[in-house]
């Protein structure tokens, strides 16, 4: 009955004295809502980076002449495939579409229509695409951010490229890729493979690079010096080197970043100081009454502690939903520029709900702690005081 | 009741300076005594009170209450006995403002082991002993001087309390409330409490039921 007593007591006095909290509250949810808001908005572009990581090729190989990249021998596909513990080889064909009027460049990628892989993959994307139709003319699926390029410039049915060769291809519409794919569709066009060859100009006998997949990861290294050695003006990219990459995406935001957790961390420790201070001033009366109607200094801290918590737990949760709205439901306004704005055309993706318990966690510990700390040690040292400061 | 024997005590400041603010004080209160404790500002009544209430240690010298020596008792047991024995009338309106007068009550109850309709109890008599039982769902921001004071002292016996220790009551109040007050004091003493009242307002002379009269004066009694 007592904890239950002290309990209701403590709601009283919450419910009663809002206007001491309420400064607090406000500045704590808000701050934990930034905080929160970058790491689910880190976390769920990492999640599907790394998701897609899982699909990419073991080997990756370039051709390279005296630093720049050149298109890759297709022949060399027949070769690696000898190599033991190789089970795919394939060319790509891939390149960039620069729009020079608006300056803008888009992601052509040409795939084999006929690969049953390919159309699988694809359809896993698309459900509804219907592969015989898509190969009845020359059309292409594009991506939401080229979707809305074209439609601006009122190419509404169709596209026309004009290749290396100074003709004129014209390739229609067919499909948009699905909003949730944003992140890497975004300024995509994708055609079957030989309409890609001739818009990018690359000419027949070779290819983009070259994807290699392996039977056995244990085969690996193996593979790997083979690859080196077989050729010496290529460049071999592994899963790691892009897993590599997709970790430092962020690094170079890492300016930004600071700027943000810094005015975080600085906000943060003004309003301990404010709540270190504010204890001085409010709570001392409190305390007298409390001290002289019987209560020890352990009971009076662990009720402050209790209160306390309260106010900040209330706060550290409303900041989290707000944080998860902003960034699963409002697809993160502004902050989304920060993390995506190098891409050339406006991107608008929907982010995948992916939270790790143990950042939140540390979060948690990050704000709290110190803050209850912020009220425990004025009070204690308000406890421990003379009392004849205190009650005069 | 309450017996001090040689009771000292000496305030170090920041700068090492001594301050004794009591020098060898002796007494005896018994049960249901009415005892003034008069003196200037700054004589020690309030370090005095705050020694009796265990609120401080003395630097020396013994007081027993009830026959036990509160002076060893560690910080837990020392607010235990407070919350059982005392009841502390402050002279300055210690209330939280945005409660209600009832609300107020509580955090002397709250720590005990009582059943939501025992506390309303208590609460009521409290209410109903210090007169402002009218005034019990009211705000206490919203009451005058008087009011406050009474209910400072509901909150002082709601425990039950066998000793109320009083540090200048009426200093905040006019002539009318500290009249009034001096009936208040009246109906504790019918109900066989022992009380003490630090004091230097000469109205307390009025007081009829008053047992002794001490005079601090300096941190030594005369």
């Amino acid at each position: 009955m007592s904890m239950l007593s002290r309990l209701n007591f403590l709601l009283l006095l919450l419910l009663n004295y809002k206007k001491r909290y309420i400064a607090t509250f406000l500045l704590s949810s808000g701050l934990i809502a930034i905080l929160a808001s970058v790491l689910f908005l880190s976390s769920s572009i990492q999640e599907e980076l790394m998701s897609t990581l899982e699909n990419q090729a073991d080997f990756t190989v370039q051709h390279y002449k005296s630093g720049h990249l050149l298109n890759t021998p297709e022949k060399w596909v027949e070769e690696y495939l000898d190599i033991p513990g190789v089970s795919k080889v394939q060319g790509r064909i891939y390149g960039t579409h620069y729009y020079e009027p608006k300056e803008q460049h888009f992601m052509l990628v040409g795939l084999d229509m006929y690969d049953v892989q390919i159309v699988k993959g694809m359809q896993k994307l698309i459900n509804t695409l219907d592969i015989e139709k898509f190969l009845e003319r020359k059309n292409m699926i594009i991506g939401s951010g080229v979707k809305d390029f074209f439609d601006k410039y009122h190419y509404r049915k169709y596209y026309i490229f004009r290749p290396p060769d100074r003709t004129k291809e014209k390739v229609y519409i067919y499909k948009e890729f699905p909003k949730g794919s944003d992140l890497l569709t975004n300024d995509m066009i994708v055609m079957d493979m030989p309409l890609a060859r001739k818009i990018l100009g690359i000419e027949k006998g070779y290819v983009s690079d070259i994807v290699i997949e392996l039977s056995n990861p244990d085969e690996y290294q193996k593979v790997y010096e083979k690859l080196i050695v077989s050729h010496f003006d290529t460049r071999i990219i592994t899963k790691k080197d892009i897993a590599k990459h997709y970790t430092k995406l962020f690094n170079y935001k890492g300016g930004v970043f600071m700027a943000l957790y810094i005015f975080a961390i600085v906000t943060f420790l003004l309003l301990l100081y404010q709540r270190y201070s504010m204890v001085e001033s409010l709570d001392l009366k409190e305390i007298v009454i409390l001290r002289s109607t019987g209560w020890s200094i352990e009971q009076i801290i662990s009720f402050k502690l209790v209160e306390n918590f309260i106010v900040v737990l209330s706060a550290y949760l409303i900041g989290v939903i707000l944080a998860y709205i902003y960034v699963f439901f409002l697809d993160a306004p502004l902050l989304r520029d920060i993390f995506l704005g190098s891409a050339n055309l406006s991107i608008h993706p929907q982010f995948m709900p992916y939270i790790k318990p143990l950042d939140l966690l540390i979060l948690f510990g990050i704000f709290v702690l110190p803050f209850l700390l912020a009220v425990v040690i004025p009070v204690w040292k308000l406890c421990v005081k003379d009392m004849s400061e205190m009650i005069r | 009741m309450i017996q001090l024997q040689n009771v000292n005590k000496v305030f170090t400041d920041t700068n090492h300076n001594n301050f004794q603010a009591l020098k060898d004080i002796s007494l005896a209160i018994s049960p249901n005594e009415c005892v003034l404790l008069h003196g200037s500002s700054g004589s020690g009544k309030t370090t005095l009170l705050h020694i009796i209430a265990s609120l401080m240690k003395p630097s020396s010298g013994l007081v027993e209450v009830k026959g036990e020596n509160i002076v060893s008792l560690s910080d837990y047991h020392a607010s235990a006995y407070r919350r059982s024995t005392i009841g502390y009338v402050t002279q300055s309106f210690y209330l939280l403002d945005n409660l209600s007068v009832e609300e107020n009550l509580l955090p002397a109850l709250v720590l005990e082991s009582l059943s939501e309709k025992e506390m309303a109890q208590k609460i009521k008599k409290a209410l109903s002993l210090a007169n402002i039982e009218h005034k019990a769902k009211q705000k206490v921001s919203t009451l005058s001087g008087g009011e406050k004071q009474r209910c400072i002292i509901a909150r002082a016996i709601v425990n039950d309390a066998e000793i109320v220790l009083c540090d200048e009551p009426t200093a905040n109040l006019d002539k009318k409330n500290s009249l009034f007050f001096l009936g208040l004091i009246q109906n504790l003493k019918n109900l066989r409490k022992t009380i003490l009242i630090a004091t230097h307002d000469p109205i307390f002379e009025k007081l009829e039921c008053v047992d002794k009269v001490y005079n601090l004066e300096g941190g030594s009694l005369e």
